[in-house]
């Protein structure tokens, strides 16, 4: 498993539909990536993250259709039937890119 | 005008025969243009179906040479293509795959200063580039221009695709408003891609292309579909426009085109020389 790959990991915390145990009280049932999941871990958006091994850097993450601020993840909480969505970066060359514009201006359009 | 010869009606029967295209979506296709941003991974499925299914003039921008590293997902290139013009390999095997197709061949690099005399000679736009920088100059001139764009990525076994008909639909900003921090994700070259997941992306891509020119089916407007061939799944997200869109948004912050500057943060022996 790479920590680049989505979802294929599964942790103790968070179990596919059909493998969950009799239910605890602390457990959520959330969408993740549109499946079904249960998680049993602390009730943040960072725990979460963690117990699926995302690479935080690499994604946008959506609550409820929502784009989250990253900073934030450890202040969001989550709910019952909360649906999560990882929107992955796709299509970088060689080179990263720096944030600095190299111009912003463009004459004549 | 676009009237079908014999030949073409035999080449694109089975088209023909679909009621949702028929003659008159096989003649929508003949008067139809298309440019291709990258004659890489995603180039190169999406230039072969788009030119095999008969799109009149077909426009194709890549300023690279094949590379041997190329050669597992680039399809339009052969072995002996090596150190070869990519736009060069690319027009020749197209034409030998449809002469009917006209092709405008672009030796060079998508900048701010070409961006809009290219795009503007084009129906639907095609993003099959390998950078973030041109990427987000694509998607902005796309909107600013009300351009159709359809846009891809791939990376390890991981695709996404989805079309934005510029200053209407979603737009790539909408969805990923800022480019990843620098060094934040890596790219084919530091991370690998499985070539068949190039195909199964760009041909999407141009069957998406297919269904905006002849008009049949539901683009993939303001959705977002993810692709992941290790599991092979597909999960779709819904991508509404965001009101505070630095592009498209009520009051965009950028209202002329900008560039981001590459930085190599990672050094790669297997420096990717082409499109994904």
């Amino acid at each position: 498993m790479n920590q680049h790959h989505p979802g294929s990991k599964k942790e103790d915390k968070l179990l596919e539909l059909e493998d969950r145990p009799p239910l605890a009280a602390s457990a959520l049932h959330l969408v993740v990536q549109g499946r079904e999941k249960v998680y049993l871990g602390p009730r943040d958006m960072r725990s979460l993250l963690e117990a699926l091994g995302e690479n935080l850097s690499y994604a946008n993450v959506r609550l409820n259709g929502t784009v989250l601020n990253r900073r934030d993840f450890e202040n969001i909480p989550l709910q019952d039937g909360d649906r999560v969505d990882f929107l992955y970066f796709m299509g970088g060359g060689s080179c990263s890119i720096s944030p600095k514009l190299k111009s912003s201006v463009t004459p004549g359009i | 005008m676009f009237d079908l010869s014999e030949a073409e009606i035999e080449r694109y029967s089975r088209h023909i025969i679909l009621p949702e295209l028929g003659g008159a979506g096989q003649q929508k296709l003949k008067q139809a243009s298309v440019l291709v941003v990258g004659a890489g991974g995603l180039g190169s499925p999406a230039l072969l179906y788009l030119t095999a299914a008969g799109v009149g003039r077909i426009g194709v921008i890549e300023d690279d040479v094949v590379d041997l590293t190329n050669l597992q997902r680039q399809v339009l290139h052969g072995t002996s293509d090596v150190g070869r013009p990519k736009v060069v390999s690319a027009s020749e095997t197209m034409k030998q795959l449809n002469p009917h197709v006209q092709i405008d061949v672009y030796n060079q690099r998508l900048t701010k200063e070409n961006i809009f005399d290219i795009i503007e000679k084009y129906d639907v736009i095609v993003d099959g580039v390998d950078n973030f920088p041109t990427r987000y100059l694509l998607n902005d001139a796309c909107v600013m221009k009300q351009k159709t764009l359809v846009e891809g990525g791939i990376l390890r076994f991981m695709g996404l695709i989805m079309s934005i008909r510029g200053g209407e639909t979603a737009c790539y900003r909408c969805v990923f408003e800022d480019p990843p921090p620098p060094g934040a994700v890596p790219s084919c070259a530091e991370a690998g891609v499985l070539g068949a997941v190039a195909g199964v992306v760009g041909t999407m891509q141009a069957t998406e292309v297919l269904k905006i020119l002849t008009g049949f089916g539901q683009p993939l407007y303001d959705r977002l579909l993810q692709f992941d061939a290790e599991e092979l799944r597909f999960h779709e997200v819904k991508a509404r426009r965001n009101p505070k869109c630095p592009v498209c948004g009520e009051d965009p912050s950028i209202t002329e085109l900008i560039e981001y500057e590459y930085t190599c943060e990672t050094q790669t022996p297997l420096a990717d020389a082409g499109g994904d």
